[in-house]
């Protein structure tokens, strides 16, 4: 028997990671080619979308181009980190999923906000009445989805539901750690200082507050993290709030502190009771 | 601009197995810290732990030393703002075995009481929702039923990571000092 050649022997399938593809056609029974600024338009929005679902999900990512064709006219791109440029096959799977889910049941799908909604919405009202519209997921095992008036109802609903929900803004008392940025403290009537919360670089929370006495405090806590406390101030879908009126302020940076190490073995729980089963007995027993 | 570091949420089981000495966890615990104080992460700490963590310790003379921790400025206390609570409240309508015929059976497979196994509860939901609304890297805990969640669906859904530390070497031995 003849011996296989290393070239006859079958190589592992690299597997393609998803990918997802928006495809325009013009309507049933036209023979004409599609609109490129039609098409550009409407592909500008479908990535907008995109964008603003990643975001919503919390993933840095930049969308690439997987192919580009006329099939009619055919893009198809994939999600890949900003510094690695690795695929991100879940965030597909997660809008592909979620688009699917909406479509049936008209209710925000996980992931998805107000702010990806409704750029969603933009995205399918400018669907041009003479042409198919199809999304898919790269893959010939989903059947495309179809953009159509339906679609259109359910992200209404869906940006309905979701505006029920919680008010535009809203105030609750809290605290607020961050680096004290930029002190402005000249004028009596609008005392108020900048607060830089580290899991946020871009943003600065504006805080002000009344009690003069604030500004000794703030003027060595200056440059250093330090705990607000008072009624921070939310804007809708944004994590962290926009305005502080702040009541007190506490500088980390001149705080006594103690390590994790400090912590071991310094209380034992009642009965011999382990960390998990003591929680549970707190939380079962509502 | 600098780079956003990751945040990683404790559940109380991690602060409390801590002040217990417990030798299953205490080592891969303390194997975090670094990371935290080199700034390349944040350890979120939601109001609800905080809340069950020193009323555990009042009283005693942990209370001290636990507040000396929180003063850490690698630690960012989490406000359950009304968009936790309503995500809080989604999450306890979805994961219950009323709804869901088949969670409960998986949930047990995966190791939960047959108890625990029937919802999720509201103190457990308020920390999942902070970690998510946070966007949080992963919600650290030991606890069986969030980490089936986690492994079940949220981790797919969300890219949330519910789970024990992560941790290159096996638990040892260490000195502990009972207080």
């Amino acid at each position: 028997m003849a011996r296989k050649s290393p070239s006859d022997e079958k190589k592992p399938r690299k597997r393609t990671p998803p990918s997802l593809s928006l495809h325009v056609e013009p309507a049933e029974g036209e023979r004409r080619n599609v609109d490129a600024e039609q098409f550009f338009m409407l592909a500008e929005r479908w990535l907008r979308s995109l964008k603003a679902f990643a975001s919503d999900t919390g993933k840095h990512v930049k969308w690439e181009i997987v192919e580009l064709k006329k099939a009619s006219a055919l893009v198809q791109v994939r999600p890949v980190e900003m510094q690695s440029l690795k695929p991100i096959p879940s965030l597909v799977r997660q809008w592909d999923k979620g688009l699917r889910e909406l479509q049936k049941t008209g209710c925000p799908p996980q992931g998805f906000t107000s702010a990806s909604l409704q750029t969603l919405q933009d995205f399918v009202r400018a669907v041009p009445t003479d042409s198919t519209v199809t999304l898919g997921d790269g893959t010939k095992k989903k059947k495309p989805f179809l953009v159509n008036a339906e679609t259109q109802r359910r992200v209404e609903e869906a940006i309905a539901s979701v505006s029920l929900l919680a008010p535009q803004e809203y105030s609750v008392r809290g605290k607020l750690r961050g680096r004290i940025a930029i002190l402005n403290s000249w004028n009596p009537e609008e005392r108020s200082f900048r607060l830089q919360v580290t899991l946020a670089p871009g943003k600065q929370v504006v805080c002000t507050y009344r009690d003069e006495h604030l500004v000794n405090q703030l003027g060595s806590g200056f440059e250093g993290v330090a705990e607000v406390d008072g009624l921070l101030h939310y804007r809708r879908e944004e994590v962290w709030p926009h305005r502080v009126e702040v009541d007190a302020i506490r500088v980390l940076a001149r705080e006594q502190v103690a390590s994790l190490r400090d912590l071991v073995g310094i209380l034992q729980l009642p009965r011999g009771q382990d960390s998990v089963s003591y929680v549970r007995s707190l939380r079962d027993a509502e | 601009m600098p780079n956003k570091p990751d945040l990683d949420v404790w559940d109380s089981c991690c602060l409390i197995g801590v002040l217990n000495g417990e030798k299953d966890k205490v080592p891969a615990l303390l194997a975090q810290m670094p990371k935290f104080e080199s700034g390349d992460a944040v350890l979120g700490v939601p109001n609800g732990v905080i809340s069950e963590v020193v009323t555990l310790a009042d009283g005693t003379s942990a209370a001290e030393p636990l507040k000396r921790f929180l003063a850490n400025s690698y630690i960012q206390t989490l406000t359950p703002t009304v968009e936790v609570s309503i995500r809080s409240g989604q999450l306890q309508h979805r994961f219950d075995s009323r709804r869901m015929p088949d969670l409960r059976v998986k949930a047990i497979a995966a190791g939960c009481s047959k108890n625990q196994a029937l919802r999720l509860r509201s103190k457990d939901a308020d920390i999942l929702a902070t970690a998510l609304h946070y966007k949080a890297a992963r919600l650290t805990t030991y606890d069986p039923f969030l980490r089936f969640l986690g492994q079940e669906y949220i981790t797919k859904e969300t890219g949330l990571v519910i789970d024990i530390p992560p941790t290159s070497f096996l638990p040892l031995d260490f000195p502990v000092e009972k207080g």
